[in-house]
């Protein structure tokens, strides 16, 4: 009796130290970093985004859409596709091939990325959520409507205050509004057909 | 004329009378670091992130150094689905911001701490080893560990040279009955690697000893200790990240998951693994390696427990469904070492051992460059 006593005051004499330990040397997460990591996590949720991109005085509207593509000599590839309302579309399928007609930008990712492409967006904002050690959190306005701007480096993503969702991208000048939206299968099979 | 006698401090004596340890540590260190270094120089690089290829000597903070200086920098941050840092243990990271403090670079900070502890580390091994296998197997013991081919792992930003440490005096503490210290250095060394739960296995029959109740109480409360200290990192995940068991979830984005089967599952995997990437290979031989040298151990008589804890540590990872990273592991097993000593008694061996792990070591630091240890 007195050496199981013993032994369990050991353990909880240990635990609270080792607790303590963990409390006073290890830093609390910064709140930017918490807030990306749940941006991401609404944004890899999706897999499809409506958007508005303000471009040089213009507005263009783009659909993105993560899904299954039929790419050269038949092959079934997962990619992502962004069509834009002048006609022009990026497309990124398989591991490393971008295709861009009449983008609004001359680097694909970047207008993947503007445009709030679940799957490449996503993913980047939740490996900076991890290793950017400069992310800021600030106070920004997006269409009347009080937004958090998340500022990482080269790229501003706007998260609405409460839930993290992300509504707007700021890259290299570029401005968006997005909304992440629930695809239908209808819907999805058109996309993929195009 | 007469010449004066000058006697040495009985401690001073004892340290000169390690000085080899000291000779062997840098060998080797010299061998990895300027390896390393090289690397840096000239290539390849590989895989080695950005990061990293801006310090001299970045390989070495490369891969799960990483995710360390993450922890040490930004506290955790759990992103389910996604390989996240609660995958790693608290202690290393708390002793790199400690470091950085006084205003060092975190690479450097980790590469300093490495280094250093892997240097006690041997000097701890080796002291235990002469207290219970005598003062050639400890020498033996002592040089096949600073040349390692796989030792490189503790000049790097890792914290494998900390927990064999804490392992090597933890059992030197139970040795001498100081279970208050015993309970610390479990507490510490499982805070930096689950694997020391494993190390409490050996020292059970010294805490079960114990004649008095108070005292075998507090051993065995020693000896619970990692458990405790595992169970303090799950309050702390619990009320920062609101997940009690943020490492395990964030290990299965590494594709780590423990299963009864899971061992099975390792060994069904090692064809689709290969495929992907053909170092998995150097894993699979390490764990047939040191489970050919826990036999040859348990047959020169090594405590069965300390065979036990080597075997746990050595097989318990591929429960999770792989092998990767099985040659990092068994480092924390010093039953491995001293099996290997037995296999040098020979002295053709010995030489055959020193020359062939110094040159493993330079390739497996080389190989840092392609694929993480």
């Amino acid at each position: 009796m007195r050496t199981a006593a013993v032994a369990a005051l050991v353990v909880v004499v240990v635990a609270g130290s080792a607790f303590s330990l963990q409390a006073a040397g290890l830093r609390s997460t910064p709140p930017a970093s918490t807030i990306a990591a749940r941006a991401a996590r609404w944004l890899l949720g999706y897999r499809y985004v409506t958007s508005a991109i303000e471009v040089r005085g213009r507005t263009l509207d783009g659909r993105c859409y993560h899904g299954w593509f039929v790419g050269r000599r038949g092959r079934v590839q997962r990619g992502t596709l962004l069509l834009l309302s002048n006609g022009g579309f990026v497309r990124a399928a398989g591991s490393k091939r971008l295709l861009a007609v009449r983008s609004f930008t001359t680097a694909p990712m970047n207008a993947l990325e503007v445009a709030g492409c679940t799957h490449v967006l996503g993913p980047r904002i939740a490996s900076l959520a991890q290793f950017d050690p400069s992310i800021r959190l600030a106070r920004a306005w997006l269409g009347g409507r009080r937004v958090n701007a998340l500022h990482f480096y080269h790229l501003i993503l706007l998260v609405a205050p409460k839930t993290s969702r992300p509504v707007g991208v700021l890259l290299h000048g570029i401005k968006s509004r997005i909304q992440l939206e629930r695809v239908s299968p209808a819907l999805a099979a058109r996309l993929e057909a195009t | 004329m007469t010449a004066a006698v000058v006697e040495r401090p009985p401690a001073a004596a004892a340290l000169a009378s390690r000085i080899w340890i000291v000779g062997w540590w840098a060998a080797g260190r010299t061998l990895v670091l300027a390896t390393a270094g090289l690397l840096e120089a000239f290539g390849p690089r590989g895989l080695i992130g950005n990061d990293e290829t801006a310090h001299v000597l970045g390989a070495l903070g490369a891969w799960d150094g990483r995710w360390y200086r993450t922890v040490a920098a930004n506290g955790y941050l759990l992103e389910p689905g996604r390989q996240s840092d609660p995958a790693f243990f608290p202690l290393y990271p708390i002793l790199l911001r400690g470091l950085h403090a006084t205003d060092i670079g975190y690479v450097t900070a980790g590469l300093v701490l490495s280094n250093l502890a892997f240097l006690a580390a041997l000097a701890l091994v080796e002291t235990l080893t002469r207290e219970l296998f005598g003062a050639a197997t400890a020498r033996r013991t002592t040089v096949y560990l600073a040349l390692f081919p796989m030792g490189f792992v503790f000049s790097m930003e890792y914290p494998e040279s900390v927990v064999l440490c804490a392992i090597a005096l933890a059992a030197l503490a139970a040795l001498r009955r100081r279970w208050t210290l015993v309970a610390v250095l479990t507490a510490l060394g499982t805070l930096a690697r689950p694997e020391m739960l494993f190390v409490s296995l050996a020292l059970l029959p010294l805490a079960l000893r114990e004649p008095a109740p108070a005292r075998r109480g507090l051993a065995l409360g020693a000896l619970l200790a990692p458990l405790a200290a595992l169970g303090s990192f799950a309050l702390y995940l619990q009320l920062h990240l609101h997940d009690p068991l943020a490492w395990t979830h964030a290990e299965r984005a590494w594709g780590r998951k423990f299963t009864p089967l899971g061992v099975v599952r390792a060994i069904q995997d090692v064809p689709t693994a290969f495929a992907g990437n053909a170092w998995i290979v150097r894993d699979v031989a390490f764990f047939l390696l040191y489970l050919g040298l826990l036999w040859l151990a348990y047959r020169r008589g090594v405590p069965k427990a300390w065979i036990v804890s080597g075997a746990l540590i050595v097989i318990m990872p591929t429960f999770s469904g792989s092998f990767h990273s099985d040659a990092r592991f068994g480092l924390l097993a010093p039953a491995i070492f001293w099996g290997f000593a037995g296999v040098g008694e020979r002295r053709s061996f010995d030489t055959a051992i020193r020359w062939t792990s110094a040159a493993l070591l330079v390739g497996g630091t080389v190989s840092l460059a392609y694929v993480f240890p």
